[in-house]
């Protein structure tokens, strides 16, 4: 795996934990500043930070298969 | 065309009417029992709600082909189809079908309100109902695109293409112009994403949050 999946994904672990730890504004802020910096160099990899919003942002899944296995793998709207 | 057959299957346990049912159409299962009002348990459906709904969903089949065929622009039909049970002896005495046009073109109402006499004319299944029951339309509403109410809906889109399509609708919307974004979560992800990459362009505010269905007015500040 690239170095910089490893890294986006060590991140968003970081931003997950942060959110637990009762700092999710922070860390909504933060994914949201990961997401702006890869959203035009690597618009897939940034939207793995799509997905860490909707966890932090407690966003109950979708109802069909499809568009829950679309949000566990970082999308959504 | 040659006949056709249609079985569904019922089943009853219990005695009296405190008693709830099944009725299997197809692989649907449906609960059913007597209403409330007629001394039943009132859980799941009736075979008053079945009956309207039969007319109903012909009526809704039928309505949606005149109105392609008559040239009446349409994305999507909803119709209310309202019973009215009178006793003694009891007996269905009216259907009222009240159908909303999403899509359409308001200023043609007149147009939607002939189409929809004629689709109960040509409702098959109504045709079938008793003499008795007095089977109506009554006021059609229609309802402009979404797009021409400066709605943007993405909740028939798959998640991975909504941010696609709101940011670029966004990116070209002129200072001062607003779109309702149409959701079936709270977007608060997107208003994140928005802050982190076009700062304050942009202002948020919720015109409907939930349970089903958010709306947000995004507005490009002038």
């Amino acid at each position: 795996m690239p170095a910089q999946w490893e890294l986006a994904r060590l991140l968003d672990k970081a931003l997950r934990e942060l959110g637990d730890a009762g700092q999710t504004e922070r860390a909504c802020r933060l994914a949201a500043q990961a997401f702006a910096i890869l959203e035009r160099q690597d618009p897939e990899l940034a939207e793995r930070f799509t997905g860490t919003l909707h966890h932090l942002t407690c966003v109950p899944p979708t109802r069909s298969p499809q568009a829950t296995e679309a949000a566990a793998q970082g999308v959504g709207g | 065309m040659e006949d056709l057959t249609f079985e569904v299957m019922t089943r009853w346990s219990g005695s009296g009417r405190e008693a709830v049912g099944t009725v299997e159409t197809g692989d649907q299962v449906l609960a059913w029992s007597v209403p409330s009002g007629m001394g039943g348990r009132g859980e799941g459906s009736s075979p008053e709600e079945l009956l309207a709904s039969a007319v109903a969903t012909c009526y809704t089949g039928t309505l949606s082909s005149l109105l392609s065929r008559d040239g009446l622009p349409w994305e999507r039909v909803q119709v209310k189809m309202h019973e009215t049970v009178i006793g003694q002896p009891t007996r269905i005495a009216r259907l009222l079908a009240s159908p909303n046009i999403i899509g359409g073109d308001p200023g043609r109402v007149e147009e939607y309100q002939r189409t929809a006499a004629l689709a109960r004319d040509h409702c098959f299944i109504g045709r079938h109902l008793r003499s008795d029951v007095a089977y109506e339309v009554g006021t059609v509403t229609v309802e402009p695109p979404a797009e021409a109410k400066g709605e943007l809906d993405v909740r028939s889109l798959p998640p991975a293409q909504r941010h696609q399509l709101i940011f670029s609708t966004l990116d070209q919307l002129e200072a001062g112009r607003a779109v309702t974004l149409v959701n079936d979560h709270d977007p608060l992800p997107l208003r994140y994403q928005l802050e982190a990459t076009r700062g304050n362009a942009f202002t948020w505010d919720y015109l409907e949050q939930g349970p089903k269905t958010w709306k947000v007015k995004i507005e490009r500040q002038g």
